[in-house]
């Protein structure tokens, strides 16, 4: 009786509101289409309620994927839409979802962070300096004795103690830091095979990268790793399918050590081995698909023996992680963001950003929204700006045009793109190009930026986390980066703490 | 990319836009007779061309190949490599240690090669654009040194070639227009067993290009990326249409 009550007093205090509105409000305003969704949206949210318990978590990141990056990518993917209305409009999949919070990045000794120190954070719950994989700060960067006793727990250890099965997938070499400081504990970044280890490491008995990841226990195996980074894996006098030399002076062929020591494994290096495997009679599945980092998505379809989507080793990866009934925690970087913005290069930031939406919205398909909790991130942002004042709908990777039609032109006489970077290899030196008769959509085009330096670098702001399913209320405000292994620990109860 | 022609010591460009009038040089046609031809594989040889323009300024290349990958050095700083899976290597002696381009990252850098250029010093393409002289009477006693001789034009650049058809590479190469002149000429080739030009780049501790952007912590690609070893370097070699190519990019930023 009482909940009636309670019921029937809100519902009379929503029709006071909605009559005061209309006493208030002009019908010009309220009949607005944009007034209608914003008000129906927030409608929608007042009865929004998530369980607070995941039995499967997935975490995607994208490498260097800051905000900026974000809106980019979403007009780029909305001006290739039939009857977008300028591409603004759109949301990418993940950002679609309820829960957001901005993220603060910084490594505990550098303002704008690296990917190493990032993502350990994001892993381990401690934030950590940049290059280092998993150990804490206390380590000193590229010395394994001073790592010792530094080595931190991360999510996959915790998730695998828990019986669940784990996963780690990324367009990067799967050695790579991002992925790395999931499944590795490492003072230096570098070290992704054992010809990268100094003599002081080899002494101190540090493991290199791809050792950590091929040689750990079946008990807190992955049940999937995919990515690049073949060569880490192979001897250095073993040519592999697609003519390239190994890197391990070891003699080790851990491709072989994956099936010899873990039951039901398989490994696979091309799209065809790929598209063959079984889920259902494969336990371990250990995918190299590339040498070093995959292609660009840009590129993909000339790689020499095929690679595999983003959205394809996601879907694969659920597929074989859902046979575990406890659940799962599996972890998707776009590592390759990063690369091309270092490179100067918005187009192929934009392909890679595109992609790895849609494998955001691939797994929200296959997974159940009411045990599984998918969150987007990214590690740091990049000096990528989005300038001028183009009229709406203009191509994101166009020149300038303003509200009138007109190319928009600069003090020097010249246009204009409306996106740049603040620095890297597009910087101008003297006289500024004059892009009138170039095609800056092209997917080569290398956007103009202001300080000279060969490789594009790093932001220092915030980025982003989207969440939804389970737990995802606990993904608001402005939160330090290594919030989000305890959001994790706490939604799908890893015990990494008292929760 | 920027190409900012007028910083390069060196270059076609530079060379033709050079005021002055074009002194045709003369050319010893005594190129070059190392080794005889059987020991010579096309495919296993290293070749070293002086590259001088019209006001006299020469220097050095040579080109070393290797089936399906070709080297070229033109300073002792560094030497450059390109092979058919579309990759690039720049090593740097000294230092020991090399920088690799994947095709994904030449093109995320506007960068475009073309290895049957490379290999050949003159793309396969333009020299069937061009017209062949009659052959005069052979003075070549080995015929790795047969001759054949092309002209032609392209984009207001006279083009002239002999070209050593055994060894698919000229033994004199002059590009001309109305402001200037540059020319390769063969001064001496020699077989390139596989093992020399393996050891030529064993050892080095090599970066993917891709990498350098989060490994600026490195003292090595700090210094580097300070004196701009990526893409401000000096080859001074021709793609098809006759336009420089620096470090084994041709073309020009879109
Ligand atoms: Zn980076």
């Amino acid at each position: 009786m009482i909940n009636i009550k309670k019921i029937a007093a809100i519902a009379s205090c929503s029709l006071v509101t909605i009559a005061a509105n209309a006493a208030v409000l002009p019908s010009n305003q309220t009949d607005s289409q944009w007034f209608k969704d914003s008000a129906q949206l927030v409608s929608d949210k007042t009865q929004q309620t998530a369980p607070k318990k995941a039995k499967n978590v997935i975490l995607f990141v994208g490498d260097g994927m800051g905000i900026s990056t974000l809106t980019a990518a979403r007009i780029f993917e909305g001006q290739q839409q039939i009857n977008n209305q300028g591409g603004e409009e759109n949301l990418l999949s993940f950002e679609h979802f309820p829960k957001t919070a901005l993220v603060k990045t910084y490594n505990t000794n550098q303002q704008t962070p690296d990917s190493a120190g990032t993502m350990t954070a994001i892993v381990t719950g401690v934030k950590s300096k940049a290059g280092v994989l998993s150990v804490s700060d206390n380590s000193l960067r590229a010395n394994c004795l001073s790592s010792k006793d530094n080595e931190l727990i991360t999510l996959v250890d915790l998730a695998n103690a828990k019986g669940l099965s784990t996963g780690v997938v990324s367009t990067a070499r799967i050695t790579h830091a991002t992925p790395a400081a999931a499944y590795a504990a490492s003072p230096e970044r570098n070290w992704e095979a054992d010809s990268n280890l100094p003599a002081e490491a080899v002494a101190n008995e540090c493991k290199d990268i791809a050792y950590q990841l091929v040689m750990r226990d079946e008990a807190n195996a992955l049940s999937v790793a995919l990515g690049g980074g073949r060569r880490n894996f192979i001897p250095s006098d073993v040519t592999d399918g697609e003519n390239k030399t190994g890197r391990r002076d070891d003699g080790v062929d851990l491709t072989q050590a994956w099936t010899d020591n873990l039951s039901n494994s398989a490994y696979v290096w091309d799209q065809a081995g790929f598209d063959a495997i079984d889920v259902t009679t494969t336990d371990h599945l250990l995918g190299l698909f590339n040498s070093s980092h995959m292609e660009y998505e840009a590129d993909r379809a000339d790689d020499t023996a095929g690679e595999p989507s983003l959205t394809e080793m996601t879907q694969k990866s659920i597929e074989l992680l859902n046979k575990n009934d406890k659940g799962y925690l599996l972890i998707v970087e776009s590592g390759r963001i990063d690369h091309a913005h270092h490179a100067g290069n918005a187009y192929r930031a934009m392909m890679d950003t595109v992609e790895l939406s849609n494998a955001v919205k691939a797994a929200v398909a296959t997974t159940d929204p009411a045990e599984t909790l998918i969150m987007v991130t990214a590690d740091h942002s990049h000096v990528f700006t989005i300038a001028g004042y183009p009229k709406r709908g203009n191509p994101i990777l166009g020149l300038v045009h303003n509200v009138g039609g007109d190319l928009a032109i600069a003090k020097d006489g010249k246009p204009f793109t409306t996106v740049g970077y603040t620095n890297g290899p597009g910087a101008v030196v003297g006289v500024r190009d004059d892009l009138s008769s170039v095609d800056t959509k092209d997917k080569d085009f290398m956007q103009q930026s202001l300080v000279p330096m060969n490789s594009e670098t790093h932001a220092g702001e915030d980025i982003t986390l989207h969440a939804t399913g389970p737990g995802s209320d606990l993904v608001q405000g402005v939160i330090e980066q290594n919030v989000i292994f305890h959001i994790i620990n706490q939604a799908q109860t890893l015990g990494g703490t008292k929760y | 990319m920027q190409h900012n022609t007028s910083s390069k010591p060196f270059s076609y460009t530079s060379a033709l836009t050079m005021a002055g009038t074009l002194i045709a040089l003369l050319i010893s046609s005594t190129a070059a007779h190392a080794v005889q031809c059987e020991s010579l594989d096309s495919s296993h040889l290293s070749a070293r061309y002086a590259v001088s323009n019209n006001l006299g300024v020469t220097k050095e290349i040579t080109l070393l190949r290797n089936d399906q990958e070709v080297i070229y050095q033109h300073s002792a700083q560094s030497f450059e490599l390109w092979n058919t899976r579309g990759e690039y290597v720049r090593y740097f002696p000294n230092e020991r240690r090399s920088v690799s381009y994947q095709n994904g990252d030449l093109l995320s850098l506007n960068i475009h090669f073309d290895f049957k250029q490379l290999n050949h010093l003159i793309s396969p393409k333009t020299i069937a654009s061009m017209q062949q002289l009659p052959s005069s009477s052979n003075k070549a006693t080995d015929i790795c040194m047969t001759e054949q001789q092309y002209q032609g034009q392209q984009q207001n650049h006279s083009l002239a070639i002999t070209w050593l058809d055994k060894l698919a590479l000229p033994k004199l190469f002059r590009v001309t227009d109305k402001k200037g002149s540059i020319q390769y000429e063969l001064l001496e080739i020699k077989a390139l067993p596989k093992s020399d030009f393996i050891a030529l780049t064993s050892g080095y501790r090599d970066i993917d290009f891709a990498d350098v952007g989060d490994n600026e912590s490195d003292p090595f690609i700090a210094k580097m990326i300070h004196q701009g070893f990526i893409q401000h370097g000096s080859s001074g070699f021709y793609d098809s249409q006759g336009k420089q190519i620096q470090n084994g990019e041709s073309g020009h930023q879109h």
